[in-house]
């Protein structure tokens, strides 16, 4: 089993509204898992549920469970859960008040290491891991605005892996960014899923198409299929899928 | 000949437009007409006893029980706001919001009486203590209601950051998502203390009055709202330049303490 990620019938509430139906997933370790469809399919809800920062909303519940290899996630304190299922949000969200140093070493600290030796290395090998360290080690006690979106964003997968999770979520990590820095952080995606178990929520037809190893589709909460990309994109075996990728709605 | 009836419906609305400018100008102009008249009168009639010790005294007192106030208010208020936002949505969070708002709507003389009966009374003195609790009591739902405002719309996507990388919600709170809004949680604080300086009736039955205000936290302290409505139910023409003068005293007090909030927000925006 692994660091494969798998939720089981999993279904997610905001009140009395249902926004996920049953999904049963698996994420494999070392692969790609892209989580495609349109907008307000539960592509969030779904992998906020996955490191249980779904309950953290107001009136949220969820039925179901979530397994990392054979341990139950909803078993375990959701803190333990978030350091190993890591997150990086849609938005750049660096900490503004931190340096860019602060912000890689906030998780670390954060999680009780008071160590400054250990802290640095886990800083700076964080920061090389998502090829940022030769742009910023001069500036690393500079704050966090003068860097690009892209770099901001870069910073936030730093800061995600300085606390070194098993499995990481990236929640469409590409919609504010320009093309290039977009195509920096697949390259990222691409070298981290040699260490991580990945799950990457993306609108992008063509970048989930680009660095997924599978795919699945949501639809109205629904899991409607999933599969490697070169089979779903092009020999899809639900119409729903076939309407989807073609256009038709979304 | 279309051409011309177009114009002339355009040269109308224009003028149309010109009289609803001059309308809205003359309405700011009347709002603000007041103010300056305050302004002058209190200007002109107070600047010359300004400068006395009794005013000073009484300015000290203001200071000390507005400065008291936020002590025990800030922590509270904070709190409380922090409460709510983490608990936004829960039957209990909205029952305290309802009743914060309550509070926050209550006649200033009711709060000054809950307050003498629970400090005054016992203690049996009016004292800088009871005045800077009953302004307190005032305070602690605004600043409530601007802390929850601001968490919960400024702060969420870096709470949801810190939680991510396994964050308890009190570290997020109160090491990431707090630290990004001291400055406009401090210009909130600043505007409930100016706020406050408006306040008279509380005062009235906790802050007691005396002539000094140095005599310590259980001793009755002059404020300058009690100076001014004390010496203004005197009817004494002599009194007349005190009453201003105290009532100068307040509006600079007030002023500095707007200009510095309204300063600290700018530079936060910035």
């Amino acid at each position: 089993m692994g660091n494969t990620l798998r939720s089981e019938l999993l279904s997610a509430f905001y009140g009395k509204q249902q926004v996920l139906h049953r999904v049963t997933l698996s994420a494999p370790e070392h692969q790609v898992t892209t989580i495609i469809g349109p907008t307000g399919s539960g592509k969030t809800t779904f992998v906020r549920c996955l490191n249980r920062l779904h309950e953290t909303t107001p009136g949220a519940r969820l039925e179901g469970d979530v397994w990392l290899g054979d341990v139950n996630l909803y078993a375990l304190d959701p803190i333990i859960v978030r350091r190993k299922v890591g997150m990086v949000f849609q938005t750049p969200n660096p900490f503004p008040t931190l340096s860019i140093f602060e912000n890689v070493a906030s998780g670390v600290r954060l999680n009780g290491i008071r160590n400054k030796t250990v802290i640095s290395e886990q800083v700076e090998k964080s920061l090389r891991l998502c090829s940022l360290w030769e742009e910023v080690k001069t500036i690393l006690h500079q704050s966090v605005s003068p860097l690009t979106r892209g770099q901001q964003q870069r910073l936030c997968v730093a800061r995600a892996l300085a606390i070194e999770p098993v499995v990481l979520i990236f929640d469409e990590p590409t919609l504010t960014l320009d093309p290039l820095s977009a195509l920096r952080i697949e390259e990222l995606i691409e070298d981290l899923k040699r260490r991580y178990t990945i799950i990457l929520v993306t609108n992008n037809l063509q970048q989930a198409a680009r660095v997924a190893d599978l795919t699945a589709l949501l639809l109205n909460g629904e899991l409607v299929e999933q599969g490697p990309p070169a089979e779903l994109f092009t020999r899809p075996s639900d119409k729903r899928t076939e309407d989807y990728l073609t256009g038709r709605f979304g | 000949m279309k051409e011309e009836v177009l114009l002339a419906a355009i040269q109308r609305r224009k003028v149309r437009d010109r009289w609803f400018t001059g309308f809205l100008m003359g309405m700011g102009f009347f709002t603000l007409l007041p103010l300056f008249m305050i302004m002058i009168a209190v200007l002109w009639n107070g600047w010359r006893q300004l400068f006395t010790l009794s005013v000073a005294l009484a300015a000290a007192g203001t200071a000390e029980v507005t400065a008291l106030s936020l002590v025990v208010s800030v922590p509270f208020g904070v709190g409380l706001g922090l409460y709510l936002c983490d608990d936004r949505g829960t039957a209990t969070a909205n029952v305290i919001r309802h009743v914060a708002n309550f509070l926050s709507g209550l006649p200033s003389l009711l709060i000054g009486m809950a307050v003498y009966e629970w400090l005054v009374a016992p203690m049996e003195s009016r004292s800088l203590v009871a005045g800077s609790v009953a302004l307190a009591v005032m305070a602690v739902p605004y600043i409530a209601r601007e802390t929850e405002n601001k968490l919960c719309s400024r702060t969420a996507w870096f709470h949801d950051g810190a939680l991510a990388i396994g964050a308890s919600r009190y570290q997020a709170w109160t090491r990431i998502a707090l630290p990004l809004l001291a400055r406009p949680l401090v210009a909130a604080i600043l505007f409930s203390s100016a706020h406050m300086l408006g306040e008279t009736a509380p005062l009235l039955f906790t802050a007691g009055g005396g002539r000094s205000a140095l005599r310590g936290v259980f001793a009755p302290v002059p404020t300058l709202q009690l100076r001014v409505y004390g010496d203004a139910l005197t009817a004494r023409p002599s009194l007349a330049g005190q009453v201003y003068a105290g009532a100068l005293g307040l509006t600079i007090f007030t002023l500095v303490i707007f200009m510095l909030a309204k300063w600290i927000e700018y530079s936060d925006a910035r």
